[in-house]
């Protein structure tokens, strides 16, 4: 055969290979993909609390810690991201590594403040740290911080602790968190009416803290969304998956489109097209880059809203846990002196500030652009715009008694925020998150009950705590939805089902901590109007009722208001059963 | 048996399978029976495997991966080609030395002008491994045509050929089974780099991004099942050129030492 058959004969095979194998393999014959269908999330309740400050009780400023290492005491590693919440951590650190002065060597600890931005790398450390502690119980321990809602997720990392002989533990101290800087951003018109959101895509690093402020605010209005970030469905909220938080304010700066199939009711039309990203969930400096760069788009939530959902939160391995029982009571002690310092003295918070510079080590980022961040600024976009960027806050040890329900009357905020965002990202996508670890398992509020007891009736600066007016509407609503909770008929009381849905309603309030709650009640056609009006303000009422039995630190007076509307707001026809069953409804619209 | 330890032995085709078969087993059953202490067992890797071919569309994925390398190495090799037979006009030898020097270049924030400069996602995903691809071709190419011995050059003067048609018979022609060789050998560098580009643009999917979600749950028995998929396909890849090889160069291994 000569060369040119040979080729000839070539390309024949090749071009025969290339489409058989293409048609098999779309034609279904060979295993698919299993087809997602779009969610409907119950809607995301999560806790609010914090704003205007109680304080009559001012904590006098202490001695700033000095800059010379201490060199004594247990050493225990703290590997933090670039995260503004840690501020009370840095001051009580004094440095990368504990100084004299500083509360962490008061406490006879010797804390080393690492870097670490990669989540699967804290993974991997953790597990590295329990076999190295099974050898050499001497080794420093290693705790990492993550967001409060992202630890379900990051509690995958179990199955590997669990072969190495141990599990995760949290620290039951939180020494901050995110208070602006974690948001949605968006078109503008998505605030007037989040339903121009559906067919829309909004680019995010996936399964993480700033996706769940989307799927939030997706929930709170309705909206489905598609879990599938290959995938379009033009009838839900899609996602566009970016590698961090800052390649997901890329995507929208480039807005460069990405090709997709179409799916229709979870059905794969074959129609491929183009998305590009309306919209980023992202956090501080991505919102700074988009508002530089590009301009836009407007904050349309962000955890100042839903102000409890991510608290920073501790976690390490229970080997090391068990076996320091001293050293995490040295630890949160040093903690809670050092946040009354930095939330009551501006100059403990700038010392903090370029403690945090020196230790996350970007040369262009001094102590003065973290200081700047933490306070939260508004800044003008490319467009002229106004932005607000950042926002963290830090905690003291009445705002963490608080967080883990300790205070009196208390609801464990920190329970329901990691229980509901557990349950959305399991739902979303069961295939790499099957379960994950309950956290009875994981924490154990005894030392912090412990150091209640020792603070027992010494004065503590309090914790912030959210004032409502009673008379205030709110002015601008983040999101609205109506709730099907099935009263009685006639009457205000609830059956059994509805008990069910008080629950979810109730965490998802919980974590929106900051955002006033509008109970609107609307009845059906039947029966006279007045006593329909009447039947349903009872039945708002009723709501409000049940959440403030529930939870006073939750919902304060004012925080709950209640409107009746009778049968004159109708969302289907009374002519049907079906009809009069949607109509008897609950809406809770929240909003500040 | 004794062909197996003697040097620069032949030993019989049977023998040697046979010998491959067992090693292959013992590696097996040593994984099956001493399981490491964080090592997925081969128990779960088999079951992992089954699961992502059965409901995540594992063979989808590869084959959406694959058609991109394929795609990615077609454009490369011809570039390369082009690149390093121009090296035979002192005008362009500057263009492939500066190429070949550009293996050193990390591909963090260049992927950010690839993106400026193209319209979509998916031509972002190829020029980014188009470029990885390109440069290591160029090297191993340009060595190949620095083989070219002045016995080999004279020969075809000898012939009557003007420079050109010496040029065209010795180096391109003459050197062509060598240049796929180093195809073969650079392929795997697209393999490397696909995880990276699939996270890039995760909108078409792939093997890449398979391999990312599971990692990012910790999944190791997915993460190892999915490289071995890798590795098989790569092993796959190598004979195919191999054979390829053989059919178009049939004389090519005459020097070859038996």
């Amino acid at each position: 055969m000569t060369t040119r058959g040979k080729i000839v004969i070539g390309l024949l095979l090749v071009a025969a290979l290339y489409f058989g194998i293409n048609k098999l393999v779309s034609s279904g014959a060979v295993f698919k993909k299993a087809e997602t269908q779009s969610v409907m999330l119950n809607s995301i309740e999560l806790p609010a609390a914090t704003g205007g400050s109680r304080a009559t009780i001012v904590v006098p400023l202490a001695p700033l810690p000095g800059t010379a290492p201490a060199d004594k005491g247990t050493p225990v590693v703290w590997e933090v991201m670039a995260w503004n919440s840690q501020m009370a951590g840095m001051l009580a650190n004094g440095g990368p590594r504990s100084t004299m002065g500083s509360s962490m060597a008061a406490n006879g600890l010797d804390l080393q403040i690492v870097r670490q931005d990669d989540v699967s790398k804290m993974q991997a450390d953790l597990v590295k740290n329990a076999l190295d502690l099974q050898n050499k119980p001497a080794m420093p321990g290693l705790i990492v911080s993550i967001m409060g809602d992202g630890l379900p997720a990051f509690s995958a990392v179990q199955t590997q602790l669990q072969k190495a002989g141990t599990s995760l533990q949290i620290i039951p101290y939180s020494v901050g968190k995110s208070f602006g800087e974690d948001k949605l951003m968006g078109p503008k018109e998505w605030l007037d009416s989040p339903k121009s959101a559906l067919g829309k895509t909004i680019a995010c690093y996936l399964r993480d803290g700033d996706q769940n402020i989307a799927l939030k605010w997706c929930a709170d209005n309705g909206l489905k969304v598609n879990p599938d970030e290959t995938t379009y469905d033009p009838e839900a909220v899609n996602f566009m998956a970016a590698s961090d938080f800052l390649v997901a304010a890329e995507k929208y700066i480039l807005g460069k489109p990405e090709a997709r199939t179409k799916v229709v009711n979870g059905k794969n039309t074959g129609v491929i097209v183009d998305v590009v990203a309306d919209a980023v969930a992202t956090w501080t400096p991505g919102d700074v880059n988009i508002a530089k760069q590009r301009g836009g788009l407007v904050n349309i939530v962000s955890t100042k809203d839903y102000s409890n959902q991510m608290p920073n939160i501790m976690v390490t391995t229970k080997r090391w846990y068990d076996a320091h029982p001293k050293e995490v009571l040295g630890l949160m002690t040093a903690f809670a002196v050092a946040g009354d310092q930095v939330k009551s003295h501006p100059e403990a918070l700038a010392r903090a500030a370029d403690i945090s510079a020196t230790v996350y080590g970007d040369q262009d980022k001094p102590g003065a652009y973290w200081l700047k961040y933490y306070k939260s600024v508004s800044e003008a976009d490319r467009n002229g715009d106004v932005v607000e960027l950042g926002g963290s806050k830090a905690f003291n040890f009445s705002d963490n008694l608080n967080l883990f329900g300790l205070d009196e009357g208390g609801t464990n905020i920190y329970a329901a925020v990691y229980k509901t965002f557990g349950d959305v990202q399991s739902k979303l996508y069961p295939k790499e998150l099957p379960s994950y670890v309950p956290l009875a398992d994981m924490l154990d509020l005894t030392p912090l009950k412990k150091l209640q007891a020792q603070y027992k009736g010494k004065t503590v600066a309090p914790a912030e705590t959210q004032q409502f007016a009673a008379d205030d509407e709110i002015r601008q609503s983040v999101s609205k939805r109506a709730w099907n909770i099935a009263f009685n008929s006639g009457q205000s009381t609830f059956t059994p089902a509805a008990e069910r849905d008080l629950n979810q309603l109730f965490n998802d309030l919980v974590v929106a901590g900051r955002l006033k709650v509008a109970v609107h009640g609307h009845t059906d056609n039947t029966g006279d109007p007045s006593r329909n009006q009447q039947l349903s303000e009872d039945r708002a009422m009723a709501v409000q009722h049940w959440l403030q039995a529930k939870s006073r630190s939750a919902f304060p007076d004012g925080r709950v208001q209640v409107y009746a509307h009778g049968a004159t707001e109708p969302v289907a026809s009374n002519a049907t059963p079906d009809g009069k069953a949607k109509n008897r409804r609950v809406e809770i619209v929240l909003g500040n | 048996m004794k062909t197996l330890f003697a040097p620069n032995a032949q030993p019989h085709r049977l023998v040697f399978t046979t010998m491959v078969v067992a090693q292959v087993a013992l590696l097996l059953l040593i994984w099956l029976f001493y399981p490491m202490q964080l090592f997925p067992s081969l128990g779960e890797v088999v079951r992992s495997l089954g699961d992502l071919i059965t409901t995540q569309g594992l063979i989808q994925e590869l084959w959406a991966s694959m058609t991109t390398a394929l795609q990615a190495l077609a454009v490369a090799t011809l570039l390369a080609l082009g690149i390093s037979y121009l090296t035979a006009l002192p005008f362009f030898r500057p263009i492939a030395y500066a190429a070949s020097k550009m293996r050193y270049l990390t591909l963090t924030g260049l992927t950010f002008f690839m993106a400026l400069m193209m319209s979509s996602g998916h031509q972002v995903k190829l020029s980014v491994l188009i470029f990885g691809a390109t440069v290591y071709l160029v090297t191993g190419m340009t060595s190949v045509i620095l083989t070219t011995t002045q016995e080999e050059m004279d020969h075809a003067r000898t012939l009557g050929m003007g420079e050109w048609r010496s040029f065209w018979e010795v180096v391109v022609l003459g050197k062509l089974d060598e240049m796929l060789e180093v195809v073969r050998q650079n392929f795997a560098i697209i393999w490397t780099m696909i995880t990276l580009v699939e996270t890039l643009y995760q909108s078409e999917g792939g093997i890449g991004l398979l391999l990312y979600k599971q990692n990012r749950y910790l999944h190791l028995d997915g993460v190892l099942a999915i490289q071995l998929v890798i590795l098989a396909t790569g092993a796959v890849q190598d004979y195919v050129f191999v054979l390829l090889r053989r059919v178009f160069f049939p004389y090519s291994a005459l020097t070859t030492a038996k």
